[in-house]
Order: C-alpha cells, then sequence, then structure tokens
C-alpha cells in the first residue's frame, strides 16, 4: 500500500531537526532507518503528518571508544554493529545482538537508534542494551541529558524520550576482561521478532558468579532486568542445579504477553528456558 | 479479548462513580477523547484518539452505560469505527469501598477488534488496551486528587 501524504524535511544537524520537531510537535515523526515506521506508514497504521529523515544528520553515525566506554551513534546499522571489528573485540554481545534482528535488509538499513527510540516490546536490542547497563544519550530543546537504560523504557512503545527529543547515542561501559556476554532468542518465524530474547552479562571469578546481568525482551510489554534471576546467581557457584533454579525465576512478578503468536504460559517457559541456555553459554 | 484488570482509586465510592459516569469528568478521563455528547439518557456519541505511539486510530462511536446501581456497578458498553478497524466491548465495572479513602474498581469484559488493526496489530492489541486502560484511572486519580470537596 502507499502512505498517507505526508510533508518531508531533510535536516543535516541535530539543532535543525530538533527545532522541526519543536514546530511540528505531535504531528511529527522521526525518520531514522525506516524498517519499523515505513511499513506501518504504508499499512496506514500510522499517518505522520510531517516526517523529519534524520538520515542526513551529521555525526549520528558510527562506533568509537574513549575512556573504556564505546560510544555508538544512534544511527549505527545493525549491520555496522555486526561487523565492526572494535565492537566484536571489545562488547561481541553488541555483535552477536545486531546478527540476530530480522533480516539482511533490515539490518543493513535499521538503526540501534531507531529501534531502541521506537521501543517495539519484541525488539532485540532493548534486552542487550538492560543487560549492558547501557547510558542513553538524549538532546532536546532544553539541552542534553542520559537516561541509563533501566529508567529508557517505560510503557508498551513508550519511552523516557520526550516528544521534542532524539536518542543521539548509546554508551556502553566495555565490560572486565573476566566478563562474557550472550544473547540467545526464539525468532518468530514470519516476521524474525524475538518472541523470547535473552541478553546475559556474566561476570565470573574462578567458577563463581561474580556479578550477572539478564535482560529480557519479547516476553512482557516492556523489556526488562530479571533481577530475581541476577540476585538468585549472583554470589554462588556456576553448576548446572544453580543456574537452572535461577533462571526459574525469569518471569517472576512480570506482566507476561498472551496473543495470537504465543500464550502466556508458553511465552513464560520460554523466559526460563532461554534464560537457562544463556546463562550456560555465557559461562562455559 | 477478555479485558480483566482492578484499580485503585483514592477517593469515596460515590466520587469515583461520579468520575467514571459524568460526561464531563468521563470525557476528561479517557485518554485521547476529544468529544462526548450525550444523545440520550445514558448513551453517548464519542470521538477518541486511541492508540499506541505513531499507530493511533480517531475512533467515532458510542458508548452506552446499562444496569446502572449506583454506587457500586454498571456495564460500559462501546462500539466504533476508525479508518483501521472497528471495535466493539463490553465491560463490567464494579466498586468496592477498600477503606474510607479507597476505593477498589474491578474491571471484566470482552473487546473484539476487527478490520485492518486485528489483521496486522493482533499482536500489541492487548497490551495497548491495557495500557490504555491504565492511563484512564491514573488520570481519575489525579482529577480526584484535584478535587477538593470530596
Amino acid at each position: 500500500m502507499i502512505a498517507s501524504s505526508f510533508e518531508y524535511f531533510a535536516p543535516t544537524s541535530v539543532d535543525e531537526a530538533l527545532a522541526l520537531l519543536s514546530e511540528h510537535g505531535d504531528d511529527a515523526k522521526i525518520l531514522a532507518g525506516g524498517h519499523s515506521l515505513i511499513p506501518a506508514m504504508k499499512l496506514r497504521l500510522a499517518e505522520p503528518a510531517v516526517l523529519i529523515d534524520i538520515q542526513r544528520v551529521e555525526g549520528l553515525k558510527g562506533i568509537s571508544e574513549s575512556d573504556g566506554t564505546l560510544v555508538i551513534g544512534a544511527l549505527t546499522t545493525h549491520h555496522e554493529l555486526e561487523s565492526s571489528d572494535l565492537v566484536n573485540h571489545k562488547v561481541p554481545i553488541l555483535a552477536q545482538t545486531a546478527g540476530e534482528i530480522g533480516d539482511v535488509q533490515v539490518r543493513n538499513k535499521g538503526t540501534i537508534g531507531g529501534s531502541l527510540s521506537h521501543a517495539d516490546p519484541a525488539a532485540d536490542w532493548p534486552a542487550t542494551i538492560l543487560a549492558l547497563d547501557a547510558d542513553l544519550k538524549i538532546v532536546g530543546a532544553g539541552g542534553e541529558r542520559v537516561v541509563k537504560a533501566t529508567d529508557f523504557f517505560e510503557e508498551l512503545y513508550t519511552t523516557a524520550l520526550e516528544a521534542d527529543e532524539i536518542l543521539t547515542e548509546i554508551h556502553v561501559a566495555v565490560p572486565a576482561e573476566n566478563t562474557t556476554g550472550n544473547y540467545l532468542k526464539l525468532h518468530q518465524v514470519a516476521s524474525g521478532f524475538a518472541l523470547t530474547g535473552v541478553a546475559v552479562v556474566l561476570t565470573k571469578s574462578g567458577d563463581i558468579c561474580e556479578n550477572i546481568a539478564v535482560g529480557i525482551t519479547g516476553v512482557s510489554d516492556v523489556p526488562y532486568r530479571a533481577s530475581e534471576v541476577e540476585s538468585a546467581l549472583a554470589g554462588r557457584a556456576l553448576t548446572a542445579d544453580n543456574m537452572a533454579a535461577a533462571a526459574e525465576k525469569a518471569a517472576d512478578g512480570v506482566d507476561i504477553l498472551d496473543d495470537i503468536h504465543a500464550s502466556e504460559a508458553y511465552r513464560s517457559n520460554l523466559a526460563k528456558v532461554y534464560t537457562r541456555r544463556a546463562i550456560e553459554g555465557a559461562a562455559s | 479479548m477478555k479485558i480483566k484488570s482492578d484499580h485503585t482509586v483514592s477517593a469515596h465510592r460515590e466520587k469515583v462513580w461520579e468520575h467514571l459516569t459524568d460526561p464531563d469528568l468521563l470525557s476528561q478521563c479517557i485518554p485521547g477523547c476529544e468529544e462526548l455528547k450525550a444523545t440520550g439518557s445514558d448513551t453517548y456519541e464519542a470521538t477518541i484518539k486511541v492508540g499506541v505511539a505513531g499507530i493511533k486510530g480517531t475512533y467515532k462511536g458510542t458508548v452506552t452505560l446499562e444496569n446502572m446501581q449506583s454506587p457500586s456497578a454498571y456495564r460500559l458498553m462501546v462500539e466504533g469505527k476508525s479508518t483501521i478497524g472497528f471495535l466493539k466491548g463490553a465491560c463490567d465495572f464494579r466498586l468496592e469501598e477498600a477503606n474510607s479513602h479507597e476505593t477498589r474498581v474491578e474491571l471484566a469484559g470482552e473487546l473484539a477488534v476487527g478490520g485492518k488493526l486485528a489483521r496486522v496489530g493482533q499482536r500489541i492489541i492487548g497490551s495497548a488496551a491495557k495500557m490504555t486502560i491504565g492511563q484512564f484511572f491514573k488520570q481519575i486519580n489525579k482529577l480526584v486528587a484535584t478535587d477538593t470537596d470530596s
């Protein structure tokens, strides 16, 4: 189908984009890679009157390292993250996650910032960004602010971003040497979205789990940190029994999605099984 | 799709009843409500912009309140159409005094969604409905808190 008519702007600077956003407010949508927004517009589910295409905005692309932190521009594509030597070397779970997203076309055009801002409840990035405790840099008319990943996802498709703000950078602290990461998901066959996606970042000291962070997507309205799993395993030996017992808590206290793709009971079980396997993978 | 939830409102049951059934107050609480006009006793014509993120539809339709048992129970019927689909639902509201200053509102009902919205949005309709109901009660709580003559 063909989208409804809209006015199109292609700013080249963040300031210009912000000015357009404040001028058009609720009628405007930011266009990044366009792999969520454009399909929704073609189906006429979304009919924004104004599109602000930020793909030409300077300084929002690329990956660099400074003072032990990876700085990822919001317009960096999934493919760029998947294939970056720096990412593969410093924070391989980011490359692993990127490789699991959608299909080649989506990964070539879709961006990490676009995906995070859209906040689809079954998107992959949120799980990994939560497990890595990333910081999200947001710019608005009122200036800059940094929001922790754990405070970013508020409700279904709703983030801490205000209507006049743009996500510009994702900051990920490079984990210590004895830290490993693992992202494991079950693909919904038709869409490639995560029926369940579990990201584990594990710090080991010998056979002991010194610290663990678990981010889960696809299971609830909002991606979440499985804090019950984390506290059940932190400080304990990484035995098969301990890992399995901790993973059983993957859906504790969570409002679980129930839809035509997966029932509540199935999703709850998926969360536990994928959490156990993701932890085992990170620990091995 | 089934709807089942309960909510706590920080006000007397009579006050909460009033907010749930008075069209002027109701229109302030329904997220995205652009118009709510009485067309008969307990029947209203409504224009509501509802949805999440960029996926919003403006629904035009009717809202009917039935089985009014002030201040403890009633049934809300909704029927509406937009360019992206239609929805039809019935929901029973039960109001109970939780304590001297709080009221528990229990919702139980069914919502049917059709058209394009149902074909492509199935995965999120349940969550979107839950979120909208949550916003509705958040707004009621805000209104009763600023209402000083309660």
